[in-house]
């Protein structure tokens, strides 16, 4: 009791308020990026940078980009492209086929594993006697309940994900072709759910070689690129199981990869789910609210990354427009 | 033998009044009209050191409340927590206690520990209307706009009169492009009180929706009311600007650098004219004292930008 009140002491000594929220932007900063930030809204879309998004990988922990995808939507902050692996690439695929942020905020209550595999306790008991995987195929269901039977190039937002062959090693980037099989490729854990066969390959996750995919959402033209980082944080778990171990390895891959990817990235996102097990959707919702955090407490280094970014083609239409 | 044992109690008991004395809910009444009068540190000296505890037990909630606010008041927001917290701990369901903690760890800016105490008093009392406002600034600075205006909707059906609260509210509307019912609510709040910060939500909105000349005159009546904002000015000057209205936009551009010669934004909105106008030298003379400074950071970095791509060949 006493360490917490401790804690809470030192927490609100160091908070912001107490200190007079050095934080907090000027008021002259604040009237400039409105300025300039309506100046970028207002031209078009072939006359600024393209806006790309990266969902990474992650289970559960990518639902926060529901909340990342809603603060920006909520903010007008343009997207132009959107990529991504794993529950990357399914957030991103249901945001890029056009559905609807409040139903896709309410996406946990109807993705659990048995809406998207075959996946009960009988399965699971054949899965760790007989070494029989998972199947997967009514994932694409779920899919076309969702969005409809879409093709990469009927999405409103270009779209792209990434899923990798399991006889090559290879990384294998989504563009075209139907949506519903790729995104399932592209989310398949290995280990647990069969490849998917699809175009001769035996696909699975993503995540193992391509965690945030920034390459593939620059591969749609995206210029200026905004990360969404859903990590987890495997220092503190000691696995205790088959599935817990492999799915410790795979974050630990994921935070290998990432080290390097979010160099390419020009703005990362990284809401705190790091603790939250990679199958836990009993924390969807406040997973998806962690995102909507993180993306607000970023979204003024967002505006002003994008803005300086985009001051050469600004200032390109004011030099000598305004002579008497 | 006995005798010594009465001799004995009496002596204690006299002693435990003596250092003890406890008061009438009077004393209570007495330390509310001094807290009413901002009497602050007199209510410490009352109440402080033990000082709610010689109160009766059915007054001390409403203690710990004036102690911990006078705290606050007096600019010692540590020993307020340290009373607040206590106070939780002897009366976990007092309603006011717990937004009273809830309110003063959100405003130091730990919405997170904030919450679940405005949540407790929820669940003990679903219409608190103080804990919706408290609710509706976390998610706020959460991010979620739609919860934010939820509780914003049901502390405004027990303060549909709190002008501040339907800024608040007017806020939110408008974040959430609802710029109608934003403007509705933010002229119910300016029709309960006159408030430059709520004039200049409506030039804001006005403007967002197309009304030009009624957002310069609400921005003008803002500024007329507190004169001493430079940064409503400033806003003025940047609409000008937008507006392809470069001679006046100069014209306050020039008066604010005579004000205040280091004013960044001021500096960087006569560079942009002059960019406009071709002058690039005289453009890259007031960006250069733009992007040197400290205080506005961003405005510096644009500014220091800009002056880079005018000296590219």
């Amino acid at each position: 009791m006493r360490t917490g009140r401790a804690a809470l002491l030192v927490l609100l000594l160091a908070s912001p308020a107490a200190a007079g929220d050095p934080a907090a932007p000027s008021p002259s900063d604040a009237l400039l990026r409105e300025h300039l930030w309506a100046q970028l809204r207002s031209l078009p879309p072939d006359k600024r940078p393209k806006v790309g998004v990266a969902l990474s990988a992650g289970a559960v922990r990518g639902l926060a980009h529901v909340g990342v995808l809603q603060v920006l939507e909520d903010a007008g902050f343009p997207v132009d492209a959107v990529a991504g692996t794993s529950m990357g690439a399914v957030v991103g695929s249901l945001y890029a086929a056009g559905l609807d942020m409040a139903k896709l905020r309410t996406l946990p209550d109807r993705l659990t594993f048995s809406a998207g595999s075959n996946f009960n306790a009988i399965r699971l008991f054949q899965l760790f006697m007989a070494d029989s995987l998972i199947d997967t195929r009514k994932f694409e269901l779920f899919l076309k309940n969702e969005i409809g039977d879409k093709r990469f190039d009927q999405t409103p937002t270009p779209f792209a994900c990434v899923a990798m062959d399991l006889l090559t090693g290879e990384k294998i980037i989504f563009r075209e072709g139907p949506l519903a099989p790729a995104v399932r490729a592209s989310s398949n854990l290995p280990g647990l759910f069969k490849p998917v066969v699809y175009r001769h390959r035996y696909l699975v996750d993503g995540g193992v070689v391509d965690y945030i995919p920034v390459d593939a959402v620059r591969l749609l033209g995206a210029e200026w690129v905004l990360a969404s980082v859903t990590e987890g944080d495997f220092s503190k778990t000691v696995p205790s199981n088959v599935l817990m171990t492999l799915s410790q390895i795979f974050d630990i891959r994921g935070a290998i990869l990432s080290r390097l990817q979010r160099k390419e990235a020009d703005l990362i996102i990284e809401p705190a789910v790091g603790d939250v097990p990679f199958h836990d959707l009993s924390r969807a919702h406040e997973v998806i609210e962690k995102g909507m955090r993180a993306a607000s407490r970023k979204l003024t280094a967002a505006e002003e990354s994008l803005i300086l970014f985009s001051l050469p083609r600004l200032q390109e239409g004011w030099v000598g427009k305004g002579k008497p | 033998m006995r005798s010594p044992r009465i001799l004995l109690a009496a002596c204690l008991l006299s002693g435990c009044a003596a250092a003890g004395r406890v008061f009438s809910d009077d004393a209570l009444r007495e330390t509310e009209a001094v807290f009413a009068a901002g009497g602050y540190p007199e209510v410490i000296a009352r109440l402080g050191e033990g000082g709610v505890q010689k109160l009766p037990r059915r007054s001390r909630a409403a203690a710990y409340h004036l102690l911990g606010q006078s705290y606050l008041r007096t600019g010692e927001s540590v020993l307020a927590l340290q009373t607040y917290k206590v106070a939780e701990g002897l009366h976990p369901k007092d309603l006011t206690i717990l937004t009273d903690l809830a309110d003063l760890l959100r405003s130091a800016g730990l919405a997170d520990l904030a919450r679940p105490y405005y949540e407790r008093v929820l669940d003990i009392h679903p219409g608190n209307a103080v804990s919706h406002v408290g609710l509706a600034l976390v998610f706020r600075e959460y991010g979620n706009l739609a919860k934010a205006q939820e509780h914003y909707e049901l502390a405004l059906r027990e303060w549909d009169r709190n002008p501040v609260l339907l800024k608040g509210y007017a806020e939110v509307l408008a974040d959430r492009g609802d710029l109608a019912a934003a403007t509705r609510a933010i002229r119910r709040s300016l029709d309960l009180q006159v408030e430059p910060d709520a004039l200049v939500c409506l030039a804001r909105l006005q403007r967002r929706q197309g009304a030009k000349a009624e957002s310069y005159a609400s921005l003008a009546d803002a500024a007329l009311r507190e004169p001493r904002r430079a940064e409503w000015a400033l806003q003025r000057g940047l609409w000008l600007l937008e507006d392809g209205r470069f001679d006046e936009a100069r014209e306050l551009a020039d008066r604010l650098i005579e004000l205040d010669a280091a004013s960044p934004l001021a500096r960087w909105l006569r560079a942009s004219i002059a960019m406009r106008r071709g002058q690039l030298a005289a453009a890259e003379e007031d960006l250069a004292a733009a992007a040197a400074s400290r205080d506005d950071p961003f405005t510096a970095r644009v500014a220091g930008a800009m002056l880079e791509l005018l000296e590219k060949p």
